[in-house]
């Protein structure tokens, strides 16, 4: 209770120092600017579908960027301040640990910036609700969130592997390279490989759920073709979707649409006369004209998927809001802990070259062709990259609001693994360091 | 000047000031070394990134020495110090800019320096009998880099044995090992071999002196931005001078999508034209194949610049003037 | 007598980024405070004091030597539940008024709601702020602010009280209410350890005295032995006219064969200032927080 107490002393003074000192208003202002101006700014392609995307993507994702920057800028500050201007003298010789100090701090910190980040998915929730009483947009969005079943295929590593075996048989393995540098190329090329599919052939993908699904709930198809140079092409054809059990008996559904588009078709699964279905096999039929239409091109990892009903969109709000929550928690740790070594400048330039390091390595290392690595300096730099992608491997929760846009649910798992390590592990180990700096450091060493 | 040349040395002995020239020379240095994407056009990549450091961290180092200079000495009560001496509000104020401009002046220099060698390094194509290709110039890349970083080595020692200040050494030994190395870099060719070796000349820089203007316009936007922050800090902390100054080179450099088709005592025009319009300042695309940017454009521009500089600084002087200090 | 606080051979050299000696601040001091006296530590700039103090808290770790403090160390998180600080300079939080920064202090002490607000409203009371307990600290003139600051060393009812500089900034009413505070703490048996530039004050308060220079204990003990003059005898004797004064002054010296030195002995400054601001004013005399007034018997 007294160790509750203290703690609570110091979250309370800190939310009144973020308060008073004008720092919570004028971010209140910003984000309120920010998600009523954007959504008018941004207009995407004019569509209803393309406003409810930016708001989720554009509008979320800006005022979550401006939240983690001011976060992180808060939580390098609160430290360094207090030790610079020795107002920390009178709080280290009370009864409290470093550990119970930078807590109170931290959980303030949270505490605020999780506020702030469910207002302003309640001000898009609302403008979104708003925005469903226009019948164009009743038309075109739907306000669910769904689970995404990709197709039943060997993993990545196994096509790699069986692709390796293949290479070997014939003795086309490269020299320079060593087994595990081949066979992270190749389980990447599985990953992205596209499947074609000319006028007059067809492709099947089977689909396994783990339950069954119930008979009169609707199943989703979505799928997205691509062009050799990824012009735009008319997509022409039938697609079928059936159950394993009956492979002749399914629901056929004629497309004329276009490619790079994400082509999405209803089945309500009453039409499989009351079976309870765990298996599916979808098949595509290209039924272009052979001397007008190209081939089409699909990524079956990526670009074929079923979409069943997971949870209300409201829920799936939610989930968004935790995870993107633990990123603000894992940020005000890493702040306070960079606060409790460095000066203030220091602390903030550590922290935002770190930032930039971060955001860029998974850039760099996406892009890094073959023929780029072997440049040396190149491998240095990606070496940085690697690193960095690694260590916070972890507190990326995989875009919460590009799955937001798409209607996919976001995983309890997802959930789960964020809270552990952002909101959890990762700043227990950013207060344990910060609580030994401060007691080695000489804080009256003016 | 003593106010401003106080201020210029205090603000150098800051480890900010020199983490931020440290970075912004290595990360400008080390562009041409990552061989992503050269634009189809040499050196391109090497001297957008440098112009743009140069602009970017300049403005984070203005709001910063601001801040420091003006905003930290007022809560400290230094400032009140120097006010009961002879000393004015608007000698204060102007002496702090002053001061500001110049820690600036240098960080740019030094970053110039960064920026032409980096330009020079940078993958250009080539075709000889020998080879067909893009060939970067590693040598100087290695030497700049490596005079950088034996200039914080000595800053380091000097403190260590004679316990003379490391910040100000740094700051001062980075930009003078950059200018070094273009000096010395003159004496070989682009692939790494002494150019005397080659033929009669023997010294040529292969420098893209067309950068100048550009740079020059840079700094002038520094100056606006050093005016900007002083202006502000006489009344605001560092963090709110940053994010204002940071909003300012946003509008600045958009501003083109609030002024067009505004009238002038529109709402609109009048934030254009209150707005320091960058766009003026921003002149690397002009640059692009072989461009050139007239010396008269830049004089215009250093003209709209310190109308500018003078508009922010009457504002900050007659914050500052009723501003209590006690 | 109880030892509450112990220096064991401390010493503090303060050293540069490369670890290398720059200055030696305090050289082997030993020293040795007891339950329920008023200790200070005197010295010139530079001389070690501070240092001291917060090597005794924490703030600083020594080089060398020992601290015992109410049997534990300087670091050990539990024995700082029963010492108050007042730092040379309250750096409080500006935003915080009076009050809240009672309650804060008082929270960081685990104190519950009910009793962290009864201290604090006693606590403004002694330090004559309770007209100003919701305006934020950060408008208070220095005093005031001091006064703040004497509140939050006292919020704990602390066993060892340490005061840096504590009548710094404080007019001649608050130096006097302040000397009176400190002796009704040791009175109640707390112990206090002060530093002060102010040599009247320390004079008036403190029952042993150390003084420092350039880290090294020079001079420590009872504060009337450390003072006395041996060579010097003082009669004290009221009631006679300046006739008889004469007289006796020359019988005297036949008697004891040399000078004798006659004056009027003086008032303090501060008594009579005190006197001529305090005449005729309605003013109540200093009183103590009712919750630091418990007997305490002296260890």
């Amino acid at each position: 209770m007294r160790t509750l107490r203290q703690i609570f002393g110091v979250t309370l003074v800190t939310l009144r120092a973020l308060v008073r000192t004008k720092t919570v208003p004028a971010l209140t202002l910003l984000l309120l600017l920010c998600v009523t101006l954007l959504p008018r700014l941004i207009t995407g392609d004019g569509t209803p579908a393309g406003a409810f995307k930016i708001l989720l993507t554009y509008t979320l994702g800006f005022a979550f960027g401006v939240l983690c920057l001011v976060t992180l800028i808060a939580a390098c500050g609160l430290f360094a301040a207090e030790i610079d201007s020795t107002r920390i003298h009178l709080t280290v010789v009370k009864p409290l640990t470093t550990f119970q100090l930078w807590l109170g701090k931290w959980l303030a910190l949270v505490l605020l910036a999780v506020t702030l980040l469910a207002g302003v998915y309640a001000l898009v929730y609302v403008q979104i609700t708003l925005s469903m009483r226009q019948p164009a947009w009743q038309e075109q969005v739907t306000l669910v969130s769904r689970h995404v079943v990709h197709p039943t295929l060997p993993s990545p590593q196994e096509e790699a592997r069986r692709v390796y075996d293949e290479m070997k048989r014939h003795s086309a393995l490269p020299t320079n390279r060593t087994e595990r540098q081949i066979l992270g190329t190749l389980a990447a090329r599985a990953h992205d490989r596209y499947d074609v599919i000319n006028p007059g052939e067809s492709l099947k993908w089977p689909f396994t759920f783990a339950q069954p699904l119930a008979t009169n709930s609707i199943v989703t198809v979505r799928i997205r073709f691509d062009t050799e140079y990824s012009t735009r092409s008319k997509v022409v054809g039938g697609c079928r979707l059936a159950t394993t059990a009956q492979p002749n008996e399914g629901v056929e559904v004629e497309l004329n649409d276009l490619t790079q588009n994400e082509i999405e078709f209803d089945v309500d699964l009453r039409a499989f006369n009351g079976i309870a279905p765990t298996g599916f096999e979808l098949a595509f039929q290209h039924r272009g004209d052979p001397d007008k239409s190209s081939g089409l091109m699909v990524r079956p990892r990526q670009d074929v998927v079923l979409l069943t009903t997971a949870t209300s969109f409201e829920a799936n709000l939610v989930r968004a809001l935790i995870v993107q929550g633990s990123i603000l928690a894992l940020l005000a740790a890493f702040g306070l802990m960079l606060g409790a070594c460095f000066s203030l400048p220091v602390a903030l330039f550590a922290a935002l070259i770190l930032l930039v390091v971060v955001q860029i390595g998974d850039v760099v290392v996406e892009i890094t062709s073959d023929e780029d690595k072997e440049l040396v300096s190149n491998r240095i730099g990606l070496w940085v990259s690697e690193g960095a992608t690694t260590l916070t491997a972890h507190a990326d929760a995989g875009a919460p609001l590009a799955a937001l846009a798409h209607g996919e649910v976001i995983g309890t798992e997802r959930i789960a693994q964020s809270l552990f390590w952002n909101g959890g592990l990762t700043p227990l180990l950013f207060a344990l360091v910060s609580a030994w700096i401060l007691r080695r450091r000489e804080l009256a060493n003016d | 000047m003593a106010i401003a040349r106080a201020t210029l040395i205090e603000s150098i002995q800051q480890p900010i000031a020199f983490l931020l020239l440290y970075s912004a020379v290595i990360t400008t240095l080390l562009v041409p070394v990552f061989q992503f994407h050269r634009f189809g056009e040499d050196g391109r990549l090497a001297r957008d990134s440098g112009l743009s450091m140069m602009l970017l961290v300049g403005l984070v180092l203005a709001a910063g020495t601001a801040g420091y200079a003006v905003a930290q000495e007022i809560a400290r009560g230094t400032a009140a110090a120097i006010l009961g001496k002879p000393v004015s509000r608007i000698t204060f104020v102007v002496a702090k800019w002053l001061g500001c401009c110049g820690v600036l002046t240098l960080f740019w220099s030094g970053l110039l320096a960064a920026t032409l060698l980096a330009e020079r390094s940078a993958a250009h194509a080539v075709m000889t009998e020998e080879a067909v290709g893009h060939l970067a110039d590693s040598q100087t890349i290695i030497l700049a880099v490596a005079a950088a970083t034996a200039a914080t080595l000595w800053a380091a020692l000097r403190h260590y044995l004679w316990r003379r200040r490391f910040g100000v050494t740094a700051f001062l030994g980075i930009i003078a090992s950059q200018w070094l190395v273009v000096g010395l870099v003159g004496f070989f060719t682009r692939s790494g071999a002494l150019l005397i070796a080659q033929g009669p000349r023997w010294y040529n820089p292969e420098l893209n002196l067309r950068l100048l203007p550009a740079a020059v316009l840079c700094l002038a936007a520094l100056a606006i931005f050093a005016a900007l922050a002083t202006a502000l800090a006489t009344r605001l902390q560092t963090g709110a001078v940053l994010a204002i100054a940071l909003l300012v080179l946003l509008l600045g450099l958009t501003g083109d999508t609030f002024a067009t088709h505004a009238a002038p005592l529109s709402r609109r025009g009048l934030v254009a034209g209150l707005m320091p319009d960058i766009q003026h300042f921003w002149m690397c695309d002009a640059l692009a194949n072989n461009g050139r940017i007239a010396w008269s454009y830049v004089a215009s521009a250093l003209s709209y610049a310190a109308t500018s500089c003078t508009l922010f600084l009457t504002a900050g002087c007659l914050a500052f003037k009723e501003r209590d200090l006690g | 007598m109880n030892a509450i606080l112990e220096l064991h051979n401390l010493h503090k050299t303060f050293k540069d980024f490369w670890r290398r000696p720059v200055v030696e601040a305090v050289k082997g001091l030993n020293l040795t405070i007891n339950a329920g006296e008023v200790y200070g530590l005197l010295g010139p700039n530079g001389s070690g004091k501070s240092t001291t103090l917060k090597m005794i808290l924490g703030l600083l770790h020594p080089t060398s030597g020992s601290i015992r403090m109410l049997g534990a160390t300087p670091t050990d998180v539990a024995v700082k539940a029963r010492i108050g600080y007042l730092p040379e300079v309250s750096h409080l939080h500006a935003f915080l008024t009076p009050r809240e920064t009672l309650h804060y202090y008082a929270s960081l002490f685990g104190l519950p709601t009910a009793v962290a607000a009864q201290r604090t409203n006693e606590l403004l009371e002694m330090v004559g702020l309770t007209h100003a307990a919701d305006r934020a600290v950060g408008r208070f003139s220095k005093g005031m602010a001091r006064r703040v600051g004497v509140a939050q060393a006292l919020i704990n009812a602390p066993e060892l009280l340490i005061l840096d500089e504590p009548t710094s900034g404080l007019d001649p009413i608050g130096c006097r209410e302040m000397k009176d505070l400190v002796h009704l703490l040791a009175k109640n048996g707390v112990t206090v350890l002060m530093t002060s530039h102010l040599l009247a004050d320390v004079e008036d308060v403190c029952d042993r005295v150390a003084i420092l220079d350039r880290g090294s204990l020079r001079a420590e003990g009872p504060i009337h032995e450390l003072l006395r003059n041996p060579e010097v005898i003082r009669f004290s004797l009221e009631g006679l006219s300046s006739e008889e004064a004469s007289r006796l002054r020359e019988q005297l010296e036949v008697l004891a064969k040399r000078t004798v030195h006659q004056d009027y002995p003086a008032m303090s400054l501060e008594a009579f200032f005190l006197n001529v601001v305090n005449s005729g004013s309605a003013e109540k005399p200093f009183a103590i927080a009712p919750y630091l007034n418990s007997e305490k018997p002296p260890a």
